[in-house]
């Protein structure tokens, strides 16, 4: 019933390009790429960059002008695309929650298709509901009209979900959110990830969020690949002009600013004293040292989204991480 | 729990199309167990008169036993027609002058030996409707129904008007209040502007049949055209001017029947042609005024006149 | 008037009945061709302008003119005025029917897609559903001209309460034109209501907030 979670399950794109003649839709030049089972790859560009088109090819939207996608080493192209995209979960920047469907119902859809029965279903959507932070009981029976934005986007992910796909494919999906709930949403989206281990393809034109949440980032410019490396290594060396200027690589303390310190935490079990300033797990490199700068201490407490103690950081961390500058971030 | 298989409004749907299949079909089983399937079918024009003929001969008709489906109210002389070589009805009420003129598009002007014998008329008839459509008339009543004009008897005071020819020969301008047909057939103005060349109107205005009398009294126009056996000519503010020169010829009233169902119940030639003998102009406006005038229904009508000469 | 309903019970039913008949089946007809024919066209705008603009001519001509056309064709009777029922209510059906689709927002359709809706599936779980309420709205307007035309079907020998209303005005004979002009406006009436009903319900399940 639920696809198996130990099977390696990659996405590999051989020479894919992709044509709109006559179209204003950015077009993919001929591309090779591999992404790993369980990554959280986010892909970087500004608008018509193709980096939603890169998005498209792999759940077939769109069809490839040449080349192969293949997903566990079979090309996509020989089974039927409708079957594709019930194993991949689809989140865009609009939602598109189904007005006249319940919550449960939207979320329902393709465990349905699928032929879960209905002790399936109904489990799974408290399971869901449950991990996007919206109380089953409160929520089950609400329409998307009854629901804030990121209410509704929560939603969006937990239907995206629902058949338990391995792939993950989102669409600016923090666009139209306010940039407090935006960052909520992030850090969520970060545990779940850490929780369930999907293959996340994740499409930004913002440069923070993208190096934020990404373990790997494909920066993509005028339907190309520019470069496709870790968030540190694209900072520390870019591949060229484009990436050097797009990120503003060689501001002294850019890279602090984008870095995230979600791979310095120390994690402890116990708390630290009350006066140690405390950050948050999204937070940068430059947010931690700005605190320790204003404290007697020289390290900082890190919570997570519910205001938990996680762990600590050190300057000597921050420091060692300075040194051996592209390997941070890199399991 | 999670999606109904049928929506809200669908289950509403299906309930008031149950609702809507229902009563439908109480009344379809209502009609169909009170009709017995017909033997024939007798079909009428849509005037008085036409019902009215229609009516008596259908009563008759099952009076000596046959089951009789009505199409009544056809649209028009062509429609019956029609209607009559389909086998979509088995016989109806026709004239004389009308199925020579305007079915066959025979004009009596160019046959002057069917306006010097009548009975020429009837051979003709049968001759052709019997070679092209499998068609007979049966005996002709005597009742004429031809076609006039109409004018109010205070315009004939007036202008001393009680014929045709001298309303040819009147200066002044007159409005034609014409009924359905009576502009294009050969038997209605074009025919009759022939027969009396001065004759024209200021304008002609089409009205229903059973509206002409009502805008002649109310002054909305000066002449109309007139069934000579209608029943609003026993009104005495109505005058009929004399066709002088005989233009139009008999409309007398007849049967036009299938063949095929006279072969299969030759008893109905004998039938009608009883009935049709009962039948004078006189007779013919007596009932038409009942029915238009003293607004009596024309089944109760033609009922009445039935039994008071014993047919049924 | 309540006498001549009495005794002539059965011929106001019969004509009832054939009243029913003929726009009933003119409308199931007419919608069973519009709905796919709607549904196709609102994908592609160009198309749908064109024919709807054929409808629209269709429509504007007289319905007498359209019977007087059809009848040495098909004949007297329930054939022909079915045919031009049929083609007068394209005009309105096939609109509004493509209007409740493309009111459907290419969101909904693209995530639907997305997330593996067959083409059937989407159609029913998605964009039939958002674009009942127009759609129902354009069978009100069909049903109750289909109604008003199918009273002039009486003329060529297809029955119908147009053959009562029609008698009435001949004869001059008050009940029947009543009669005649009553029950139409009843039926009217009746389909109306349950269409509204309909509408109202298929809107209020798409729980839009204000």
């Amino acid at each position: 019933m639920r696809p198996s979670e130990t099977e390696p399950d990659f996405i590999e794109l051989d020479r894919v390009s992709k044509r709109f003649p006559g179209s204003q839709q950015p077009g993919l030049k001929p591309t090779t790429l591999t992404i790993e089972n369980g990554k959280f790859i986010t892909v970087l560009g500004s608008s018509g960059s193709g980096k939603t088109t890169l998005l498209k090819l792999i759940n077939r939207l769109h069809e490839p002008s040449s080349g192969e996608i293949r997903i566990q080493g079979r090309n996509i192209a020989t089974t039927s695309a409708i079957e594709l995209r019930r194993h991949i979960g689809y989140v865009i920047q609009q939602v598109g929650l189904f007005p006249h469907m319940t919550v449960e119902q939207n979320i329902a859809i393709v465990p349905e298709i699928l032929g879960w029965t209905k002790r399936q279903i109904v489990q799974r959507v408290d399971e869901l509901l449950t991990l996007v932070e919206l109380s089953p009981h409160e929520f089950r029976k609400r329409y998307p009209g009854q629901l804030s934005g990121g209410q509704q986007q929560r939603v969006g992910l937990a239907r995206a979900l629902a058949g338990d796909p391995s792939i993950l494919l989102m669409d600016e999906p923090f666009g139209a959110i306010d940039t407090l709930t935006r960052s909520k949403l992030q850090m969520e989206l970060l545990e779940i990830q850490r929780k369930l281990k999907k293959t996340i393809i994740f499409v930004t034109h913002d440069i923070s969020e993208a190096l934020k949440l990404g373990d790997q980032v494909i920066v993509m410019h005028n339907g190309q690949v520019q470069q496709y490396d870790t968030p540190a290594k694209l900072l520390s060396e870019p591949a060229n002009e484009f990436v050097r200027t797009f990120l503003d690589a060689d501001a002294p303390y850019q890279q602090l600013e984008y870095m995230p310190i979600r791979h310095l935490i120390t994690y402890r079990a116990e708390e630290v004293e009350r006066n140690v300033p405390r950050i948050q797990e999204n937070q940068s490199m430059k947010d931690a040292l700005a605190l320790m700068l204003d404290s007697p201490y020289n390290y900082v407490a890190v919570e997570d989204h519910r205001r938990r103690f996680l762990g600590i950081i050190t300057l000597e961390s921050l420091k060692a991480a300075r040194r051996k500058w592209p390997t941070v971030g890199v399991s | 729990m999670l999606k109904p298989r049928i929506s809200q409004t669908g289950k509403r749907a299906c309930i008031f199309l149950a609702c809507g299949l229902l009563f439908y079909g109480l009344g379809k089983w209502y009609l169909l167990r009170n009709t017995a399937p017909a033997d024939l079918t007798i079909g009428s024009k849509n005037f008085t008169e036409s019902k009215l003929l229609g009516e008596m001969y259908a009563l008759t008709l099952e009076k000596n036993g046959f089951h009789v489906s009505r199409k009544f109210n056809l649209g028009g002389t062509m429609i019956a027609h029609a209607a009559l070589q389909k086998g979509e009805i088995d016989l109806y009420p026709e004239y004389t002058g009308t199925g020579l003129i305007t079915i066959l598009k025979l004009s009596p002007v160019h046959q002057p030996d069917i306006r010097q014998n009548p009975e020429n008329t009837l051979n003709i008839l049968n001759r052709e409707y019997a070679k092209r459509w499998d068609l007979r008339w049966l005996t002709p009543s005597l009742a004429n129904d031809s076609q006039g004009l109409v004018i109010t008897s205070a315009t004939a005071n007036q202008y001393d008007l009680h014929t045709i020819s001298r309303l040819a020969a009147l200066p002044n301008r007159f409005i034609l209040a014409a009924i359905p047909e009576f502009v294009d057939r050969e038997d209605g103005l074009p025919g009759l502007q022939r027969t009396y060349p001065q004759l024209s109107f200021t304008r002609v205005q089409q009205y229903d049949n059973g509206l002409k009398y009502r805008i002649l009294l109310n002054r909305n126009a000066d002449v109309t055209v007139a069934f000579t056996t209608d029943g609003a000519l026993t009104d005495p503010r109505l005058t009929l001017l004399e066709d002088d020169r005989h233009f139009w010829p008999e409309y007398r009233i007849a049967p036009v029947i299938r063949q095929t169902i006279l072969r299969q119940y030759p008893v109905i030639e004998g039938i009608l042609n009883r009935l049709s003998a009962q039948l004078t102009t006189e007779s013919m406006r007596q009932l038409n005024a009942a029915v238009d005038l003293k607004k009596q229904d024309y089944q109760t009508v033609a009922r009445h006149f039935l039994k008071n000469r014993r047919i049924i | 008037m309540f006498s001549y309903a009495l005794h002539h019970h059965q011929e106001l039913l019969r004509a009832l009945i054939e009243h029913i008949e003929l726009s009933v089946t003119a409308l199931f007809i007419a919608f069973s061709i519009a709905l796919p024919l709607g549904y196709s066209l609102s994908k592609s705008p160009r198309l749908s302008n064109t024919v709807v603009g054929l409808f629209s001519m269709l429509y504007a001509i007289p319905s007498l003119g359209l019977l007087a056309l059809l009848v040495p064709v098909f004949g007297l009777g329930n054939v022909s005025a079915i045919i031009a029922l049929v083609l007068y209510a394209q005009f309105i059906l096939v609109r509004n029917t493509i209007l409740g689709f493309r009111s459907v927002s290419p969101t909904m359709v693209e995530v639907g897609k997305g997330m593996g809706l067959s083409a059937f599936q989407l159609f029913r779980q998605v964009e039939f559903p958002l674009a009942l309420p127009t759609i129902i709205g354009g069978l009100r307007v069909a049903t109750a001209s289909t109604i008003g035309i199918a009273s002039l079907a009486a003329w060529i020998n297809a029955g119908g309460l147009g053959a009562i209303l029609f008698d009435g005005i001949y004869q001059n004979h008050i009940p029947k034109m009543l009669w005649g002009s009553l029950l139409i406006t009843a039926l009217g009436l009746s389909l109306e209501l349950m269409l509204l009903d309909l509408q109202k319900s298929a809107q209020s399940e798409i729980h839009t907030t204000t």
